[in-house]
């Protein structure tokens, strides 16, 4: 298996705080793999790192064989990473079917003379958007929402709403920022099976996750990150029998 | 006879709006069009004519602004700019000073892509700036532009340039009278409207609506912020480009103090009274306030003159009139008259949550 991402030797501060040091990560083409670690571990800043909300103090950052990091986040989401984000970033007063064609935004064809002239180019490409739209919702088990403005679902379909807006861009790797937050059991259930699907589409699935029963049976690497710095690396089993993640969780052994 | 024309509009386009048949949308606008091209031959009175015409050029410009404003969000407080350079280019393209005769019809484009090109040159570097700061630098640019106007001898400095050329048409001229102005932004009005619907439901209009929301989520969705944000700046300021060209052909003279801070604020008054980001909304807004200075508050000036036998010029209080207005729709309706949907509910969730904290 090839990496599709490659993380090496990432390094970001703020100030004096070092919230990335040394970080080196390597996620397999179709794999679901989590980030894990305590609270201000880096795990977030980590994922703006990737999609180039900030600027690496050193490493680099290479999606699929090509370096991504200094990239505009723009094309770097054209590039075919999408991400979800831990607090939504939903555009609440669209519609939920609106918000999911923005996420096609880059994936539609149209120059400025189609939008000013609405050609019947324009329009059946709208149409076609749209239809796919709708296809998206359905696949995240948002049926009958279309028209309703994001902001007024209820939290578990605006956590799945921003998986129908991510996927809309044909993304080969989906960042999934603590998804799982929030949801009760039957949700989170319904949530691993959708990732799964995620990924049995060829989408390869990085996700930030603290509930660990939800990581231990849904990913198949696991990272773990402390004080932004990566302690361990490897399958769960291997993760659960890990010393450094244990002390990192619960404390060093009295 | 002036208010039961505009009423009518009114009428028919909230008409249009509520409407779901395509077919009779179709239909009334149709009627409407037709209509409109009927009157002034009906009617023979150029007095009514030049006010609308007047009030339609307001109509285009707010269109142009609700570009900037309604769809994308950006504030921007020195639109009167562009309208300046519309303006300025048919002074400039079509008068003895520079001995330069273009026809009308032609200089409707050079201006509006100048004026979009305006957009860009003041967009560019500014348009990484957001909320207040952005519309600070907007401020400085609506100031900039008539004091350089005003500077440059070689357009009349504070005089300006007048005995413009008169435009002709098919080999007629306009003449002296208001209705050929009228015709002219009748279809400056239809072609703007058209864009701008055709714009609110294309690909960019997403994006545009996408960065008002929430500009770092519209990045990580592939779109180019900066060039999104300057394609609103360039043709919301082409629209005002055509608006300045109507003007100036009309009034036969540009000048500087035709384009003071107070007509940005009074176009940018059009959208908030009207709704801003609606289509409707924006039209019905415009129209109200152009007419309320130039035919409804002299009316009631007359009207106080023969009945207290007062002699009072409500004009002269034009921008206190509006400030009520403005402060009367902020707090009962600070979505507009006729917004659209999304901008209702924002707007309205926007104006509780302040009330209540």
């Amino acid at each position: 298996m090839t990496a599709l991402l490659s993380i090496d030797g990432v390094s970001k501060s703020f100030g004096a705080v070092c919230a990335l040091s040394g970080v080196d990560l390597s996620v397999d083409a179709g794999s679901i793999f989590a980030i894990i670690g305590p609270n201000g571990a880096g795990k977030s800043t980590l994922f703006n790192a990737i999609t180039g909300i900030y600027t690496l103090d050193s490493g680099t950052i290479a999606f699929d064989g090509r370096r991504i990091d200094g990239l505009p986040t723009f094309v770097i989401a054209r590039r075919g990473i999408a991400r979800t984000f831990q607090n939504l970033r939903l555009f609440g007063f669209l519609s939920a079917i609106d918000n999911v064609l923005i996420g096609e935004h880059a994936r539609m064809r149209g120059t400025l003379v189609d939008s000013l002239l609405g050609t019947p180019r324009a329009r059946a490409q709208e149409r076609a958007a749209r239809e796919r739209a709708r296809a998206w919702l359905d696949f995240v088990g948002l049926n009958d929402v279309g028209e309703q403005f994001a902001r007024n679902l209820s939290y578990g379909a605006q956590r799945r709403l921003e998986i129908a807006r991510a996927l809309a861009s044909q993304p080969r790797l989906l960042l999934l920022d603590e998804p799982a937050a929030g949801l009760n059991p039957t949700e989170k259930r319904e949530l691993a099976d959708l990732v799964r699907a995620i990924r049995d589409r060829g989408v390869t699935v990085v996700l930030i996750e603290h509930d660990m029963g939800l990581v231990m049976s849904l990913c198949e690497r696991i990272a773990v990150l402390d004080h932004g710095e990566k302690i361990a690396q490897g399958a769960p089993a291997e993760i659960r029998a890990n010393p450094a993640v244990i002390e990192a969780y619960l404390g060093a052994p009295a | 006879m002036i208010y039961v024309y505009v009423l009518a509009t009114i009428a028919a386009v909230v008409i249009v709006e509520r409407t779901r048949s395509r077919r009779v949308k179709l239909a009334i606008l149709a009627a409407l069009a037709l209509t409109l091209a009927i009157v002034p031959f009906v009617d023979r009175t150029d007095a009514t004519f030049n006010v609308l015409a007047d009030a339609g050029v307001f109509v285009m410009l707010a269109l142009g602004l609700n570009i900037v404003v309604g769809y994308a969000g950006l504030l921007d407080l020195g639109y009167a700019a562009f309208f300046a350079i519309g303006a300025y280019a048919y002074g400039i393209l079509a008068s003895p000073q520079f001995g330069v005769h273009l026809p009308f019809w032609a200089i409707l484009f050079i201006a509006a892509a100048c004026a979009g090109l305006a957009g860009i040159v003041l967009g560019a570097p500014t348009l990484r700036l957001h909320g207040d700061y952005l519309a600070i630098v907007t401020l400085g640019f609506g100031e900039i532009v008539p004091q350089v106007f005003q500077n440059t001898q070689a357009v009349g400095g504070p005089n300006g340039i007048a005995a413009l050329d008169v435009p002709s048409a098919l080999g007629h001229s306009f003449g002296t009278a208001a209705v050929p102005y009228y015709f002219v932004t009748l279809g400056g009005i239809a072609l703007v409207a058209w864009v701008a619907r055709n714009l609110g439901r294309s690909r960019l209009g997403r994006a545009w609506m996408a960065i008002r929301e929430d500009e770092l989520a519209a990045k990580h969705m592939g779109i180019d912020t900066t060039r999104t944000k300057l394609a609103a700046f360039a043709i919301g300021a082409s629209f005002s480009g055509l608006g300045g060209v109507i003007f100036a052909a009309k009034l036969g003279l540009v000048s500087p103090d035709l384009f003071q801070f107070q007509v940005s604020v009074l176009i940018l008054s059009m959208l908030v009274l009207g709704g801003m980001g609606s289509l409707i909304g924006v039209v019905v807004g415009s129209l109200v306030l152009s007419l309320l200075n130039s035919a409804l508050l002299p009316n009631i000036n007359a009207v106080i003159a023969s009945t207290l036998h007062v002699n009072v010029d409500l004009t002269n209080y034009h921008f206190l009139i509006y400030g009520v207005i403005l402060v009367a729709i902020m707090l009962f309706r600070p979505e507009g008259f006729l917004p659209n949907r999304e901008r209702r509910a924002e707007l309205h969730a926007a104006a509780i949550t302040e009330t209540s904290s």
